[in-house]
């Protein structure tokens, strides 16, 4: 594996779950083992998501797509379908019973096979990071059964339910309450925090930290919380404005 | 405009079949044509509710099937109504004899002929569950205030916004204001909370339910019954959305006993106050 396969994979979190982009122009071998890499790295981020995976206008053989199977399912991820502009691929895909979606999204920086090199240098696309300071907002109830990951800090405009999960590299606001599951900071982002206005968590995580019983008693119901890590503890604060 | 409707809850034997019967046997008393479809194939129900498993010839997998002419072979006409009709489910199959795309276009035909359909659909979030879902355009949730079926009650709503279908409204089943008054029973408000979706009524508890069962006649027709009077009232706003909405009465005789509470309570604490 050389320098430049480790970029030749790139990922984006959606509401709908993880898009993984694999580079065209690459060796396919090398990409499969560096997503697999990736997804290692990255086991909270990844643990139990549903990813689509962008192949662009690469033709696969058979191998070649029961290795990149091979690397999802044991990895416990669910495939959710593949896009790709390559009729061999799509139809290997769709005897697989696979999911297929014509397009072609190339996060992973090639910018498509028609244009010169000069030009395909010029226009790539870099994987869209959110700057530290913005958030995503997703404007509904994350209601039971329903797992949201997000690659950045997320303002959920409703309840997390009971039976609901949300996971983000960064920060969590709700501007609801919190009944399920959220883990901030799951990259391992110690400085990331979680803000409620009703922290009734089942599970609340920043980082590697996980908050206690003990401290789910201290919460008030109904009372706006902000939960933070100090000295290696979660510790969650009734919010106020002078803070 | 006809509509079909499907009702549903995730948790069993929260009283899906009991609100289909009812709302279906409403619905055909203020003279709509009106079908009730029994989707829990397997475990049908619905037919006895009614009073009519004698009379079941075909049923819906014979129709999707095409094993009879048509749907209209399958078809009951029920006793007391001229314009209610029953599907039957098949008792011997199992939910994966009939395919999402067949119930959609049976759906389809049936809303030409129909004011409205009402699909009750089987317990789980299983293949089951999603052909009753598919062929409808709004769907009742159907809850008891207790925990579980409103968290059962959450993840059918995810499903049914991610299939878009955007109306969804709620019927709270089993009510028991007495045991709300003392806290020990997640109120309207809890679960409107909660699920965050339309309430379309409040069905009190009632014994006599129990009873119309098993004699095979839909409470709604009884006068004097509490559960009666609100599928009464959820009929209307079915019918007519405009329909104010009534909350339930906490308590039949609460005034006059609440207040002899009140003031034998504060009469204590004056007792007290002054003995200390």
């Amino acid at each position: 594996m050389n320098d430049k396969s480790l970029d030749s994979v790139a990922f984006k979190g959606t509401r709908q779950g993880i898009i993984v982009s694999i580079r065209e122009d690459f060796d396919f071998s090398g990409c499969i083992e560096n997503l697999e890499v990736k997804i290692k790295e990255s086991r909270a981020f990844f643990s139990g998501a549903a990813v689509s995976i962008d192949l662009g206008w690469r033709e696969l053989n058979i191998e070649e797509l029961e290795s990149l199977l091979d690397v999802i399912y044991r990895n416990k991820l669910k495939l959710l379908g593949i896009v790709s502009t390559s009729l061999a691929t799509r139809n290997l895909a769709e005897r697989h019973n696979i999911k297929v979606i014509i397009g072609r999204l190339g996060l992973a920086g090639h910018a498509g096979r028609k244009k010169n090199s000069v030009q395909g240098a010029a226009a790539v696309p870099q994987p869209r990071v959110l700057p530290s300071d913005m958030a995503f907002i997703h404007r509904k109830i994350v209601r039971s059964g329903t797992s949201l990951h997000f690659d950045g800090s997320v303002i959920i405009m409703g309840d997390i339910n009971s039976g609901g999960e949300v996971m983000a590299r960064g920060d969590i606001y709700v501007m609801g309450a919190v009944r399920g599951v959220v883990h901030a900071g799951c990259e391992g982002n110690e400085k990331s925090c979680i803000f409620a206005l009703d922290q009734q968590f089942t599970r609340l995580q920043i980082a590697q930290h996980a908050a206690s019983e003990k401290d789910k008693k201290k919460i008030k119901k109904g009372v706006p919380h902000l939960s933070i890590v100090e000295e290696g503890k979660i510790i969650s604060l009734p919010y106020n404005k002078r803070q | 405009m006809s509509k079909v409707f499907v009702v549903t809850s995730g948790k069993g034997g929260v009283g899906k079949t009991t609100a289909t019967a009812n709302l279906g046997a409403g619905l055909a008393s203020i003279g709509k044509r009106v079908v009730l479809v029994d989707a829990d194939i397997g475990l049908r129900n619905l037919d006895l509710l009614l009073g009519l498993e004698n009379r079941i010839v075909f049923d819906l997998v014979d129709v999707l099937d095409k094993k009879c002419r048509g749907y209209k072979q399958a078809l009951i006409r029920d006793k007391r109504f001229e314009s209610l009709f029953l599907l039957p489910a098949a008792q011997s199959k199992n939910k994966d004899a009939v395919k999402a795309e067949q119930m959609k276009e049976l759906m389809d035909e049936l809303r030409k002929e129909f004011d409205y359909v009402l699909i009750d659909c089987p317990a789980g979030i299983e293949g089951g569950f999603r052909n009753a879902i598919i062929g409808a355009d709004e769907a009742i949730i159907i809850t008891n205030p207790e925990i579980s079926a409103v968290r059962d009650a959450d993840r059918v709503v995810g499903i049914l916004e991610s299939e878009n279908k955007s109306k969804i409204s709620l019927i709270v089943n089993r009510l028991r204001s007495e045991l709300v008054k003392k806290g020990q029973m997640l109120s309207i408000d809890d679960i409107r909370g909660i699920l965050s979706i339309d309430v379309l009524g409040v069905v009190p508890e009632d014994h006599k339910i129990l009873f119309h069962s098993n004699k095979g006649e839909p409470v709604i027709l009884d006068k004097f019954s509490p559960a009666g009077d609100a599928y009464r009232k959820i009929v209307k706003r079915l019918h007519d959305p405009g329909e104010p909405h009534e909350e339930i009465k906490q308590s039949k005789n609460g005034g006059l006993r609440s207040f002899l509470l009140k003031l034998m309570r504060s009469t204590m604490e004056k007792l007290e106050k002054g003995a200390s």
